[in-house]
């Protein structure tokens, strides 16, 4: 059987920004903050997150795609955010969509943030999005990096492991899948 | 393996080709001391373990994981890719990437020109042909015959299943007349089918489908796979290359296509890593051959091929190899491609590049309302196999039922749009996990290979106009899909329905038509009920018939022992020599025809 790729996207392999080193950024966007963000918009542990390994190589990766300015404002955001809702995790919901994901200009970089940690790529944001801030020269979907690919969420979420790695073994098809329903 | 001096010397056998079917006559001929030369298109990445595993590596960045993703491109040796299949619109040839598509529908297969070949992204799927596809003419006035019989060949399907290692139940294929000799079985036992499998072939147990009047069992079976499970008696399971404890059982890793990544999967690279220390072996890597010159008795007296150094950047060198005999084993397309380029094999037909053929596939899919443990396991493991034949063949084409491991696959490339779409609906957080988790692991996927009738009118040509980097022809091909074969993707649709059904499934969450992401259905076909289908396929990646065989020198292009009519030291052998599709996928029956091939190129060069 032969497969047919998804709706076509340009792969373009990731080239890390080189530049004059310059003044450093005012302050740095704090890891924590960027750390308990991936927390709500995924939906795993800092426990699971942490066992990826990938949070320092996402944290460091946003803003050289979308910039220093629009990434410390996500975190801003979302650290007020935070404060307002109080504890409640009911109101935390409501306010991340309401204050990141429905903003136009943040709200797509912390759609892509939920998407490098669930498949370890990051997809070019939305056409309106580059209208207004401009294309970035990073901006190109592509997949992170091989470890990545293999530390995606989405696998563990569907209770399965990446294609082609992290295998389960033999004859671990033929047992009973965990049950749907039981999933966190 | 890569020299870059001209081998130079006295060869029994010139190979085209280091694919599976190549590296089986290499390996017939070496075993009785030929010396015998393999000219491969590609690199020769992967005989060592770390340059296996680099494609591995490639395979996990890439953005779109199709058939070829894994393996580097080569614009001097190119392959057709998935990405540049596109739809055919009436009047406009697809002239993206290398092929070129005239339609009036797109040819959705590719293959790889890579040593090791298409073998390195093969699923591994290994049934026998049935004894009535040899017969299809004579049974039912379909199609033509075979020069051969099934139990001619049965010995070799033995020798093939043994050379690669083939894990299989005979139970579990012994149907519509394939049989086995006494004490004969498969070297390892078969690949536990998945649970889904289990729970559909529970939920169908004593099912049944009416198909022209009569009542075939909706059974589901365990397919023979080329992958490594138990040995029996007498068996070793050959590992990766370069690193044999690894790969000696199939550990799950559920892509198969396009990589397997502890080479549990055959690819001719095992076969091919056996002879590479031979003395009588020499493997010639980035040599395209662009010719096949003739002598004045019509016997073929040599080979052209250009050497480049450098993928796509000249100057390339271009050499001449000669030997007593010559072996045509690039594929059915670059076969035809060559014998066109070089005016040979046409003396008394028009046959060359004509009669292509693959195993149209379509599919349904459908949303289980419990887990059926998708996305687990070799991607297919079992099949219902019971439409394979039957008297039915006379009215629509025969097909193998694929049951799917791996969710929507085809359909819609899970899980990437799901995670997309879902975060475009501002679903994030422990909802999306359980979204997903809810969804996913439900979702099956049964498709249809089904049988294409040889036409002539559907072939691979060339053109000056079309050519690649290394000024190679591009092929041309011309493909369209007959009612034959229309009626068989309606008709199979009452076994998805039996099979959905069975499990419960909602009429809202079966689906049999179309295409999940939009792309409109390819064809609107009337059944002769007079009901519209709209219809649609891809290609099932098993290009056949460009250098058919026959029974006389004016209806093919070679002969039952796969030597060309015309010219007697040259044989094109490969899936391309198949008469008619059957059902089953081809490789088996390629490698198992290459050998018994190999015993009318032992009398030549005795």
């Amino acid at each position: 059987m032969s497969r047919r790729p998804a709706p076509p996207v340009q792969p373009t392999a990731y080239t890390p920004p080189t530049g004059p080193a310059g003044p450093p950024p005012p302050r740095e966007p704090p890891f924590d903050l960027f750390f308990s963000l991936s927390v709500i918009l995924t939906g795993f542990s800092e426990a699971e997150l942490h066992g990826t390994a990938m949070a320092k190589t996402y944290f460091a990766l946003v803003p050289t795609i979308v910039g220093e300015t629009l990434f410390g404002r996500l975190l801003m955001i979302w650290q007020d955010t935070y404060i307002r809702a109080k504890g409640s995790d009911l109101l935390l919901e409501q306010l991340v969509t309401e204050q990141i994901l429905e903003d136009p200009g943040i709200g797509p970089i912390a759609r892509n943030v939920a998407r490098l940690w669930y498949l370890g790529m990051w997809f070019q944001l939305p056409a309106e999005w580059r209208n207004v801030h401009g294309a970035w020269a990073n901006d190109v979907t592509f997949v992170v990096s091989p470890q990545s690919y293999t530390e995606g969420l989405v696998w563990k979420a569907i209770h399965t492991h990446p294609p082609a790695a992290k295998q389960p073994g033999y004859g671990s098809w033929a047992l009973p899948p965990v049950t749907a329903g039981d999933a966190p | 393996m890569s020299a870059s001096v001209t081998p130079n010397g006295n060869y029994d056998a010139i190979i085209v080709g280091g694919g599976p079917i190549g590296a089986h006559v290499a390996k017939e001929l070496v075993a009785q001391n030929k010396r015998v030369l393999m000219l491969e298109a590609g690199r020769a990445g992967g005989l060592t373990y770390q340059s296996y595993r680099s494609y591995v590596d490639s395979y996990y960045t890439r953005v779109i994981k199709d058939t070829n993703s894994p393996y580097p491109y080569n614009p001097s040796a190119p392959s057709p890719n998935d990405t540049d299949i596109l739809k055919i619109v009436k009047g406009t040839p697809d002239m993206v990437g290398y092929q070129v598509e005239m339609g009036p529908e797109a040819f959705g297969s590719t293959y790889l020109r890579q040593l090791g070949g298409t073998s390195l992204h093969w699923l591994g799927t290994t049934p026998r042909f049935c004894p009535n596809d040899f017969h299809l003419k004579t049974k039912y006035d379909k199609g033509v015959d075979w020069p051969l019989t099934y139990e001619e060949l049965e010995p070799y399907y033995g020798q093939a299943e043994w050379s690669i290692g083939v894990a299989a139940n005979k139970a579990d294929q012994e149907m519509h007349g394939i049989t086995f000799p006494s004490g004969y079985d498969y070297p390892m036992e078969r690949i536990p089918p998945s649970w889904s499998d289990n729970v559909i072939g529970k939920a169908v147990k004593g099912k049944t489908v009416t198909f022209a009047g009569k009542q075939y069992p909706v059974e589901v079976t365990s397919l023979a796979q080329a992958r490594n499970s138990i040995p029996r008696k007498g068996y070793a399971p050959v590992g990766a290359v370069g690193n044999p404890e690894l790969g000696q059982r199939c550990e799950g890793n559920a892509a198969c296509i396009p990589i397997c990544p502890v080479q549990a999967k055959y690819s001719a690279l095992k076969t091919i890593a056996t002879l590479i220390d031979s003395p009588y072996f020499t493997l010639l890597t980035q040599a395209v051959v662009t010719q096949v010159t003739l002598g004045p008795n019509g016997r073929v007296d040599g080979v052209k091929y250009v050497r480049y150094e450098e993928e796509g950047v000249g100057p390339n060198t271009t050499y001449t190899a000669t030997a007593t005999i010559y072996v045509l084993a690039g594929h059915a397309v670059e076969n035809a491609k060559l014998l066109l380029a070089s005016n040979v094999a046409n003396k008394y037909n028009n046959e060359v590049g004509h009669n292509l053929m693959d195993h149209p596939f379509s599919y349904t899919w459908a949303l289980a309302p419990q887990s059926m443990g998708s996305f687990r396991g070799p991607i297919q493991t079992s099949g219902i196999e019971t439409l394979r034949d039957g008297d039915f063949r006379r009215e629509f084409a025969a097909f193998r039922t694929d049951v799917g491991n791996a969710g929507w696959d085809i359909v819609n490339y899970p899980p990437n749009g799901d995670v997309y779409d879902a975060l475009q609906q501002n679903v994030f957080g422990r909802k999306l996990r359980s979204q997903l988790a809810n969804t996913l692991p439900r979702q099956v996927r049964i498709g249809y290979d089904i049988e294409q009738l040889p036409e002539w009118k559907n072939c691979v040509e060339i053109d000056p106009t079309y050519k690649d980097a290394l000024g190679c022809f591009r092929p041309i091909l011309k493909y369209d899909v007959s009612d034959y074969t229309w009626q068989a993707m309606v008709e199979a649709m009452k076994v998805s329905k039996v099979v959905f059904d069975a499990l419960g499934i909602p009429a809202v969450d079966q689906h049999f038509h179309g295409r999940i992401d939009g792309v409109a259905d390819s064809k609107h076909y009337v059944a002769p009920d007079g009901k519209p289908y709209p219809l649609n396929f891809i290609g099932a990646g098993h290009h056949i018939g460009t250098h058919r065989m026959g029974f006389t020198k004016y209806d093919s292009v070679v002969n039952r022992d796969q030597r060309s009519w015309d010219h007697d030291n040259l044989y094109v052998v490969g899936c391309g020599s198949f008469p008619t599709t059957g059902t089953a996928n081809p490789t088996l029956t390629a490698i198992a025809l290459a050998l018994r091939s190999t015993k009318d190129m032992l009398t030549q060069l005795r």
